[in-house]
């Protein structure tokens, strides 16, 4: 069955709205978005990335700046071969889903999905992260999986950091936040 | 008034079986697809296809059926490897810049059923090409099963 778009399609009320957008032009060691207003309930961060000068990468994520042992993270991942689980806490950063590095193959990107739920609550609330994440290659390490993150701070999330193992995010990566209104 | 951001581009239900869905004539005005499939067919792998091309692609996956969880990776012509089940199916299909010519597609994908299995999909198009097409094949696809396909702004 042939779908022709436009037959069908409308314009949405603005419930889900882009915030910010990022296009990396060139090799940085870490990208922030910042200034994240707190007027929306949950955030969604929809990202296409590539990283530092390595073959493989792992990309992390901070929140508000923050360092120290201040998260936890567990994750469940598909690598080829098998499907594994990790968990670890106090941590200084999440740990994310192997990507391809800058020197990987060419063209080759991973991609996330990251939900940041109730990120604005300041009664007393941790903050959760979730994410799917993963690229598609071949004859090298490789990974598709999910993570669960916990942010210790009781602030409303107002900047997100990623950055990677082996420090960069490279050129063509993208990663746009948007804000999900409450009722 | 905000500007629309996560739009929907198309919703049909299929009134008869049908071996394959295509969304056409895609525009470039967003960043993301969005694809929603709920709904019954035969058993087997749903596959997909960009711009009517075929040559090799590549997937990444990770799924559990209860008992016993497997994971693979494979390059291969025509990709049929999102595992699908009988019935009571829900597939969301992220395309990730599909508009972008600087790269290749990359999709991320859940399979939920819950009767059966649950996975997870990396999957990648060979093609730099903007995505103007977008074809799900692989199994029957039954009457009544629906799809919806939104576009996010960036």
């Amino acid at each position: 069955m042939l779908i022709p778009i436009g037959f069908f399609g409308g314009g949405a009320s603005g419930s889900y709205e882009l915030i910010q957008t990022t296009l990396v032009s060139s090799m940085s060691t870490t990208v922030t978005l910042s200034s994240i207003p707190n007027t929306y309930k949950h955030l969604q961060i929809r990202a296409t990335l590539r990283g530092g000068p390595a073959t493989n990468d792992r990309p992390w994520i901070q929140f508000n700046g923050l360092a120290g042992q201040n998260y936890a993270e567990h994750s469940m991942y598909g690598n080829g071969s098998a499907v594994y689980s990790s968990g670890a806490g106090n941590q200084d950063k999440i740990s994310q889903i192997l990507i391809p590095g800058d020197n990987g193959t060419a063209l080759v990107f991973g991609a996330f999905i990251i939900d940041v739920l109730d990120y604005g609550n300041t009664s007393g609330k941790y903050k959760i992260i979730r994410s799917l994440g993963g690229s598609a290659r071949w004859n090298t390490s490789n990974e598709v999986g999910l993570v669960s993150g916990l942010v210790k701070t009781t602030s409303a999330i107002n900047s997100v950091t990623i950055g990677s193992v082996n420090g960069g995010i490279a050129a063509g990566s993208r990663i746009s936040i948007y804000g999900i209104k409450g009722a | 008034m905000s500007t629309p951001t996560y739009t929907p581009l198309a919703n049909v239900t299929l009134s008869s079986s049908a071996s394959s869905v295509t969304f056409s004539s895609i525009g470039q005005g967003f960043r993301d697809l969005v694809l929603i499939y709920r709904g019954s067919s035969s058993s087997g792998q749903i596959g997909w296809s960009v711009n009517g091309q075929s040559g090799i692609d590549y997937f990444m996956t990770a799924e559990s059926n209860g008992s016993s969880n497997a994971s693979q990776q494979q390059q291969q012509a025509t990709i049929n490897q999102i595992t699908t089940v009988s019935d009571n199916v829900v597939m969301v299909m992220n395309v990730m810049d599909y508009s972008a010519t600087d790269k290749y597609k990359s999709f991320l994908v859940r399979m939920s059923a819950a009767s059966a299995l649950t996975g997870m999909y990396a999957l990648r198009s060979n093609t730099t090409s903007a995505i103007t097409s977008l074809r799900i094949q692989g199994v029957t696809f039954s009457a009544g099963s629906t799809f919806e396909l939104f576009g996010i702004v960036a």
